[in-house]
């Protein structure tokens, strides 16, 4: 038996940066791109809503932490879109996404708190002391940025998928993503297309 | 979603006389050699780890452990650390053969000794028949709603069966379903977490994490507590038959040589199922090219154990330990409450432990108690109906004039409906008592399996693609684990009963 070549593995597929792409991109198409990040920012401040609102605070104390949460997220979400269209972060890589909440949860979080202790008049927010605070979210924030890293990988094509006809960055998205699949995609149509017409066959 | 949809199914090779070339394991029809599709790039095709994790992260991390480190304190954390790192190792294993052959491990065990399939087929029938965990789910959203559990739970099945036979592929349904859920719980715990933790809390969690030095606490070896270690450490990751059935969703994902054998449908799609092929397929570990591709599934499924299960899991845990230090800080009555009283007071205790903690601790347990039981319910149902109908219509005499996908079905609503009468008429055990009998089960079946995949994969595939000899070490370490603790539970103190 030949040995295996244990040290060639499946090449990475190279993405083209969309830079080019992303020049010529109108105000809406990027509005668009940003949908993702967004709605999973909202999502995190919806989540905290719910819990608070849930468990019986006054409605508006429930709205001031979601939508104080929810709102700074949403734009690190979408920021994290726009790097990821100008090709300056890899798509589908985790490292740089745990890397980008690192610090953009953190900066969110110490939004949502200060505005809380202003709210509240207290320091009941950081309980103890804020460098122990930076510390705790920086290192919490791993676990955000693998559930925003989860849900975008999930759910974020089929997103670009609805738009690329009218959306080149996402056209782009949608190719290395279905890099892979793309024949196979095919192969499985014309099979289904092979089934449909012997089974009209049968029929006759 | 993004899909491996490798199904490139390729032609078999013949030798140079002209025969089919084949690769031999036991007496069952030997598997013919194909082609194996080419991998997926990791970071780009999230495989079925995925359900593995969102069925895995459930009971034993939300509840079992915190209320473990309730008890006894963080310390006692590394033997989670120890059955999560077993669980990989098993999943990475179970993953070599499924997608070295396409076949699942009942077939794999079938090999070795068909009356070793049936038995797995029995604790199966005898474990996963009982609703427990949607039953659990119900109680903990009666706790926040008022509403009859009975009600709730009822209507939860009826809602599963009717998705999974409407659905055209059950598997990509219930992977976009489910990928929702652990990205909801995953995100959702890490602000929670963040919103009432402390570096305090999360460096004693840490620390109990890694730490074996401390051992196991001497009020543990006691008829009340041994056994609830023994349950929590069976259900540390994936529980039960859980990673069993993770060979048949690698399957239905295309992984490896699963490219080769049809998909599951729904049951209004089942006229469509395409011919399935006798047994699973191997491919030609003489050709340095096929090896390649091989080296590219290790490392997707590789990718998938260690940052989504392992990485995943281990994360949800920690935080609902920080948070139960929290509460146990705050609240020392609960720890002696749940010292002293009995397990079916635990759920309630573990609430009021949580509510000492912060205003709305105990809503938010419950509400992720809830979410935990009917997320562990669609997957279970399916994968229950999945095995059986697997091992039924391979080696069930007569069983093959029946489609895969209509045999899904019968199981799928067979045990829906049956899980129906018992909610409503069955015995008035309360959610517990039926999760109790399956968690004894659960460590009894991963004793068995354990051992199980270190024959099949040392005895069923060709050298090149054997395990290392660590990693048999390992499982069967982790098999006779089990069943001792099992074992001595039952022995030592006369419990069976491990909830």
């Amino acid at each position: 038996m030949a040995p295996g070549r244990t040290e060639t593995v499946t090449p990475e597929p190279a993405q083209e940066p969309a830079s080019p792409a992303w020049a010529n991109l109108g105000r809406r198409q990027v509005v668009e791109l940003t949908l993702p990040g967004v709605a999973i920012g909202l999502l995190g401040g919806v989540i905290v809503g719910v819990v608070v609102g849930g468990a019986g605070e006054p409605l508006h104390v429930a709205l001031f932490a979601a939508v104080t949460l929810a709102v700074p997220l949403a734009a690190a979400g979408a920021g994290y879109e726009i790097l990821l269209a100008q090709g300056r972060i890899p798509l589908g890589v985790l490292t740089p996404v745990a890397l980008y909440w690192a610090v953009a949860f953190t900066v969110s979080r110490v939004i949502q708190t200060g505005l809380l202790d202003l709210y509240a008049g207290s320091e009941v927010a950081v309980p103890h002391g804020w460098l122990d605070f930076l510390a705790y979210q920086a290192l919490v924030s791993v676990g955000f940025g693998i559930g925003y890293w989860w849900l975008h990988e999930n759910f974020a094509p089929l997103w670009w998928i609805r738009i690329r006809d009218r959306n080149p960055v996402a056209d782009h998205m949608v190719g290395v993503k279905l890099q892979y699949a793309g024949a196979l995609e095919e192969q499985r149509e014309r099979k289904r297309q092979r089934n449909r017409a012997s089974r009209a066959q049968r029929r006759r | 979603m993004a899909h491996v949809e490798n199904r490139v199914a390729g032609p078999v090779t013949l030798d140079r006389e002209g025969e089919e070339r084949v690769w031999r394991a036991g007496r069952l029809p030997p598997m013919k050699i194909r082609k194996l599709p080419e991998a997926p790039t990791a970071a780009h095709v999230l495989g079925p780890a995925m359900i593995l994790v969102a069925l895995g992260v459930g009971f034993g991390e939300t509840y079992l452990w915190p209320r473990l480190v309730i008890v006894f304190g963080a310390d006692i954390r590394w033997l989670f650390t120890l059955g999560v790192i077993v669980q990989t190792v098993v999943m990475l294993e179970m993953a070599r053969y499924a997608m070295a052959t396409g076949e699942s491990i009942f077939f794999g065990a079938a090999r070795v000794w068909q009356p070793l399939m049936w038995m797995f087929f029995a604790i199966a029938a005898l474990v996963y028949i009982w609703p427990g965990h949607i039953s659990g789910g119900a109680e903990a959203l009666e706790e926040i709603t008022g509403i009859s559990w009975q009600a709730s739970a009822t209507i939860g099945l009826i809602i599963i069966g009717v998705m999974f036979t409407i659905v055209r592929y059950v598997y990509n349904f219930i992977e976009g379903l489910l990928a929702f859920a652990v990205g909801i719980l995953v995100i959702g715990s890490a602000i929670v977490g963040a919103i009432v933790g402390s570096l305090d809390d999360l460096g004693t969690t840490l620390a109990g994490t890694v730490r074996v030095d401390t051992w196991i606490p001497s009020e543990a070896f006691t008829a009340a507590f041994f056994p609830v270690v023994v349950g929590a450490l069976a259900f540390a990751g994936p529980s039960g038959m859980q990673q069993m059935w993770y060979t048949l969703w690698l399957r239905d994902k295309g992984a490896g040589m699963g490219a080769h054998v049809p998909k599951v449908r729904g049951l209004l799609h089942a006229d469509e199922e395409e011919t399935i092929p006798e047994a699973g397929s191997m491919f030609d570990t003489d050709d340095p090219e096929e090896m390649r591709k091989w080296q590219g599934w290790r490392k997707w499924v590789t990718f998938d154990a260690l940052v989504l299960f392992f990485g995943i899991t281990m994360l949800v845990t920690i935080i609902f330990t920080v948070m139960a230090l929290n509460a146990a800080e705050l609240n020392p009555e609960a720890r002696t409450a749940l010292l002293e009283g009995d397990r079916d007071a635990a759920l309630p205790a573990m609430g009021d432990a949580f509510a000492e903690a912060a205003g709305f601790f105990d809503t938010l347990f419950f509400i992720f108690i809830a979410i935990v039981g009917f997320k562990a319910s669609v997957g279970l149902f399916d994968a229950f109906a999945r095995g059986q109908s697997d091992m039924t219509y391979y080696f069930l005499p007569g069983a093959k004039k029946l489609k895969m996908s209509y045999l899904y079905g019968i199981y799928l609503w067979f045990v829906l409906i049956f899980g129906i009468i018992i909610l409503n008429f069955g015995p008035a055990d309360g959610p517990t008592g039926i999760l109790d009998i399956l968690a004894f089960l659960s460590a009894f079946v991963m004793g068995a399996y354990c051992l199980t995949l270190a024959v099949v994969n040392n005895k069923n595939l060709p050298k090149k693609l054997r395990p290392h000899w660590a990693f048999t070490v390992v499982l069967v370490l982790g098999g006779i684990g089990y069943l001792t603790a099992i074992m001595y539970s039952v022995i030592k103190y006369g419990v069976s009963d491990i909830g």
